[in-house]
Order: structure tokens, then sequence, then C-alpha cells
């Protein structure tokens, strides 16, 4: 292999458990004249890749995709099925909150057990103690049983530890997800440090914005066979679209309005339809990025009110608010309704990133009267190939901006 | 169909030095955590054999059993003493790779130290116990004499047993708890099968060769008498035991290492 390869897998395929068991079932079946299986479930199917020292190398994909099974092999935690996996280096897998970890011990003594268990030897772990005990911000904490801790605090001794060993290799699965926003950017920057110092991470996660600001290469995962490799926007772009396919897929059903069970508020003005409107004032399923869109809301008021409110929120695929239009009521003071009625929420131009969106409806004045959650859904397209490489198909929304040289 | 193989060129740290260090960090949380939250703490570890020494006390006051003109509550906890140490080794090491899981399921780690790990802890009972041992020497004014060097020879050959048989249910107990929950029986039955509550000399002729087979026999006998009368252990039950312990190990160390490999898969 090559000189800076550390990390080397060929046609490696995983099945859990003993192989001794699907060897016996196989048997079995040949003799009572069953069709051979494979012997599935697969957890990995014939991944291949190549990790160069230093690099970082993201991995993505759905639960269940084989992501944390790739880690667990190159750690050596569990053995290959079938292939060859070669690592040149010192592996360390950050160990998630409460590995290793004893409720009755201080903070302070499962740092020397993570230590141990991770191969330091005890001096190198007293000589480590500071940066770790600063790096977690426990405070008075870090002298207390960790039965005591909450899960953040946990994650914070775990990654403590880790981000402090002289790893060659390190291992980073779907920690940063726990931890505040101030402790998530104190671990961004670690990283980066990290990686500056020259040491190959291979980080998992199923949120595609971490992968995308940490990794310049993205493996992507899909039922234990690796779907892409490449460089991150490329990868990403393709995760979300197969994402973005399922989401709607699971969508779609519950897309009726009229069957949508147990509604808040108490229902004096009913929401009966919301229709999404493209450019061209049709319904569609489909808007695109900075051109006009319409938001159709019928409504239904069973006795005479005025000053209505109406909110609607645009919700992303990652369930992340984007965006909120509200109709105040100060807008409405005058406007009496009753019986049936529709009103259109205009967006002149719609800066959504490409994707699918899904919008939650609430009608209320002093009391709520109705509340419809993904009252209807949408998909984002952007056709114009130019605008689209100007954003880098990257971040959460799509916004213009113009270059200008000043010499 | 090829075998998978993983290779890793870089891990020159292993060794020694790190499973000692890593044994040395199971052992202290062990019995830290252990007695951190309990009113009694080590005297935990003091409870057990002498509450097996009432009972066989009672028992012997029905059963008439010798004791060879030691005073029986000396004569039947100094046994009781070394065989709590290789019961409650046993006992530990089955459900320690299961509760080691988180540790199990992340890192790379020689699966061994889970299982002696366990068997080191039981050590520092055995120390605890000891002192009420010692205690009970002097109140009987037991002399002692050189053959007390036997003892660590026979503690560290019960150890090698406890850890062979150790790992056998650690293994298999891994993948199925069945074992697990059988070793309290298995102890028990193991415990009457060995010259505690009794003397050798009093197992009827015809079943010696059988009794022979228990490795333990040797080993708590030797024991007792080195501590109690200053006699050098039959070096034929000895022979014995050890013959019982390879025996143990030829069979349990293959089985261990390959079982061992796929632990993570399954807790």
């Amino acid at each position: 292999m090559a000189d800076d390869v550390i990390i080397k897998v060929e046609g490696l395929w995983k099945r859990y458990g003993l192989p001794l068991v699907p060897a016996v079932k196989g048997f079995a079946n040949r003799l009572l004249g069953r069709p051979s299986t494979d012997g599935g479930p697969w957890a990995l199917r014939d991944v291949s890749f190549e990790v160069r020292r230093g690099e970082t190398l993201g991995i993505i994909g759905r639960n269940g995709a084989g992501k944390s099974t790739l880690l667990k092999i190159l750690a050596g935690v569990t053995p290959p099925t079938r292939g060859r996996v070669e690592v040149r280096g010192r592996v360390f897998p950050m160990i998630e909150l409460n590995a290793g970890i004893h409720m009755e011990l201080t903070g302070r003594e499962n740092v020397r057990l993570l230590g141990a268990i991770m191969g330091l030897s005890r001096r190198e772990i007293e000589a480590k103690m500071p940066e770790i005990e600063e790096f977690c911000e426990l405070g008075e904490w870090f002298d207390k049983p960790v039965r005591m801790y909450s899960d953040g605090m946990l994650a914070r001794l775990g990654f403590g530890v880790a981000m402090n060993v002289d790893a060659d290799i390190l291992l980073i699965d779907e920690v940063l997800a726990v931890g505040d926003f101030a402790f998530q950017a104190k671990c961004y920057e670690k990283i980066r440090a990290i990686q500056n110092e020259g040491v190959t991470i291979l980080f998992v996660s199923h949120n595609p914005y971490q992968v995308e600001r940490l990794c310049p290469h993205v493996l992507f995962l899909e039922d234990g066979k690796s779907v892409f490799l490449g460089n991150a926007r490329d990868t990403v772009a393709l995760y979300h679209q197969m994402c973005n396919a399922a989401y709607l897929k699971c969508i779609k059903n519950h897309d009726d309005v009229s069957e949508k069970p147990n509604r808040q508020g108490t229902g004096e003005v009913r929401i009966e339809k919301v229709e999404v409107l493209n450019s061209n004032g049709d319904v569609a399923e489909t808007v695109h990025t900075l051109q006009d869109m319409r938001i159709r809301i019928n409504l239904k008021a069973r006795k005479k009110v005025t000053a209505l409110q109406i909110r609607i929120d645009v919700i992303s695929s990652a369930q992340v608010i984007v965006n909120s239009y509200m109709l105040l009521s100060s807008r409405t003071q005058h406007k009496t309704l009753y019986g049936e009625c529709s009103v259109e929420c205009r967006v002149p131009k719609v800066l959504l990133m490409p994707g699918v969106y899904t919008l939650d409806v609430v009608i209320k004045r002093d009391v709520l009267f109705d509340y419809l959650p993904r009252a209807a859904s949408f998909k984002v397209e952007l056709n114009d190939a130019e605008a689209l490489a100007a954003s880098d198909n990257k971040g959460i929304f799509y916004s213009e901006a113009e270059w200008v040289w000043l010499l | 169909m090829t075998k998978g193989r993983y290779i890793n060129l870089g891990n020159k740290k292993a060794g020694f030095d790190r499973f000692f260090n890593l044994l040395w960090a199971l052992v202290t949380r062990e019995i830290k955590g252990q007695y951190r939250r309990s009113f009694l703490g080590p005297a935990w570890a003091l409870l057990q054999p002498l509450f097996y020494m009432v009972i066989f006390t009672f028992v012997r006051g029905v059963l008439k059993i010798s004791s060879e003109g030691i005073p029986y509550v000396l004569f039947t906890y100094s046994a009781l003493v070394p065989w709590t140490f290789f019961s409650n080794a046993v006992a530990r090491c089955g459900p320690s790779v299961i509760q080691n899981a988180g540790v199990v399921k992340k890192m790379a780690l020689p699966r061994i130290v889970f299982p002696t790990a366990a068997v080191v802890t039981s050590l520092f009972d055995l120390l605890m116990s000891g002192i009420i041992l010692i205690g009970m020497m002097f109140w009987f004014h037991i002399r002692v004499g050189w053959s007390l060097i036997w003892l660590p020879v026979l503690v560290l050959l019960m150890a090698l047993l406890a850890l062979g048989v150790g790992m056998v249910i650690a293994a298999f107990g891994t993948y199925k708890r069945d074992i697990v929950f059988a070793t309290p029986f298995l102890m028990q039955f193991w415990l009457l099968a060995t010259p505690i509550m009794y003397p050798l000399g009093s197992v009827p002729e015809r079943w010696q060769k059988l009794y022979m087979l228990n490795p333990m026999v040797g080993l708590i006998e030797g024991f007792r008498g080195a501590l109690i009368k200053g006699a050098v252990p039959d070096l034929n039950l000895i022979f014995f035991s050890l013959l019982g312990i390879a025996m143990v190990w030829t069979i349990v160390w293959p089985v261990f290492r390959s079982m061992s490999q796929y632990f993570a898969d399954v807790l």
C-alpha cells in the first residue's frame, strides 16, 4: 500500500454474531433441501475505500446504514466477516457517554479509567489531567460522582478525554449532537486543531451540515453498501436527494387535511385546505428558488370573527423552522370573516434552498382556533445551474450576492 | 469464501505494560465502586465466610463431623477463606464482560482483562477475610512455621483455576446468560464436594478416586494444612490439582479466544 495511506479497506463484508451460526443454518438448509440463503442480514456489503494520513473522512447515511459498524471494525472491536482491513496507526474511538464509566466514581477517577482503557499510562493521564479538566468545564462537578451528572455532562467528560489523547486515527461517532452550543463550538475548534496536527479523523454523523463543515471527503453508506465516495458537496447533495425522496414519501401519506385527527383549537375557524401555487398561479408540488410562490389557505368560520391572526411556519426536512409568515391581527381588525373564505400569502422571491419543505398553519385570535401541522408539503428546485453553483449548494437558505472588484 | 482479516500495524504500545495498566484501573474501579455505596463497605468481604462458618458449626452439632482435633470454628473457617475467594472469583468472572459492554463495544482490548480483573478484585476480599483468620489463630494459639510460604503458591493456583473456570462462564455467558444464572448452584455443589466442612480423611475409600478429580481438593486441604498444622501440602494432591488446572486451561483458552472476538457483536 502507498506510503501515506493509513487506512485501507478492501471488499469488506460484515455480519454480526458468531460465524458458526450461519454456517450451521446453511448446512441444515442443505440437508433439508431448502434453498440456501446468503445467510444475511449483512451490516456491510463489499465496502472499499482508502484514507490518507491526515485526511478527514466523513461517513453519512441513514440509521442502520452501517456507519457505526464500519467504525467498530476499524477500531478492531469486531472482526470483518470477509475482506481485508489494514490500519497503520494508533486508533482511538471517541467513547460516547457512559462507556467505561462507573457511576459511583468521580469525574476525575473516570478520566483515569477512560485513559487506561484508551491505553495511556498513569503518568500520561496525570500529565493530561489539567488540560482535560479545563476542557470539560465541569468545575467542582469534576470531583463529584458521575451518577449526579446529566447526559450532556457525561458527554463532555468522554469528549474531553478523547480530544486530548495523542492518536494517529480518531474515530468520532455521532457525538457532537450532545452538549450546548458553546461546547459544540469548542468541540469544532478542537477538531480543527487536531486536523491541523495531521491526525486522521473518521467522522460519522447523520447530520449532513456537520459533515459538510468538517470533512473534505465523504463516504455515503446505504443498506451497508457504499453508494458514493467523493467530495463533501456532491456526496451531501446526493444524500439530501435520497433523504428528501424518502421524506417526501413519508409525508405524502399524511397530506390529506380533512383526515388529520386530534386537531387542536376551538374550531370556530377551521383550515379547510392549504395549497402551494407556483409563479404561474397554478397549484403545484414544486416551486423554484428566486421565483414567486403563493400559499393559499381556505378557511371556514362558523361565526363572525375579526382581528384574525394567521401564521405559516416553513419547516425543512431537518425539522427546523426555516422561516415564518405572520398575518398580524392589527392588519385584519376591520376584516370580518364568516363562512368560507380564502387568503393568500404571496412570497415574491423564494429564498429556500432546494429540498422538501412542509408548512404548519396556525389560526388564532385570543384563543387558538386551529393548528394544522404539516398542512402541506412542497419541493423547491433551482434549475439554474450557475446560480446553484454560486451558492456551492450548501447552507439552509439561498441568497443572491454581487461580487465587486475594488481595485 | 475467505475469512475477513483485520491488520493493525500501528499498535506498538500493546503489551504487558498496557495490560497491567488497564487491569489496575479496572480493579481499583471495582473495589472503589463496590464499597462506596454501602454502609459496611469492605466488611462485606468478611461476612460471607463468617456466615458459612456459623451454618457449618450448627450442622456439625447435628452430624458429628470430625475436625482432626482442631477447634472446628478454625478448622472450617481456614478453608472457607480461600474457598470464598475462589467462588467469588468465579462468580465475578461470569458477568464481567457483560458489565463492561460499553468498553467492549468501543475499544479493542485484550478481552481476558475483564475476567482477570474479576479474579484480582476477589484477592482484595481474600485479604480482608484473612484479617479475621489471623485474629482467630492468635485466639487459639496456633503456631505457624515455614509452611506459610506455601500459601501464596496455593492462592495463585486457585486464582488460575478460578480464571480458567470463569473464562468458560464469561465466554458462553456473554452469548446466553443461562450459565451465569447457574453459577451460584454450581458453586454450592462444588463447595460440598470440597473438604471444607469436613476433613478429607472422612471421605469414604471407594469415592476417593472420583473425589480427587476436583482440583480444589488438594488446594484447600493444602491451604488448611499449611496454615494450621504447619504441614507441607500433600504433593500428590497438588499434582492432581495442577493437572486439573492444566486441563481446564488447554480447553478453555482456545474457546475463550475464538469466542471473545465476537463479544462486541452480541452485547
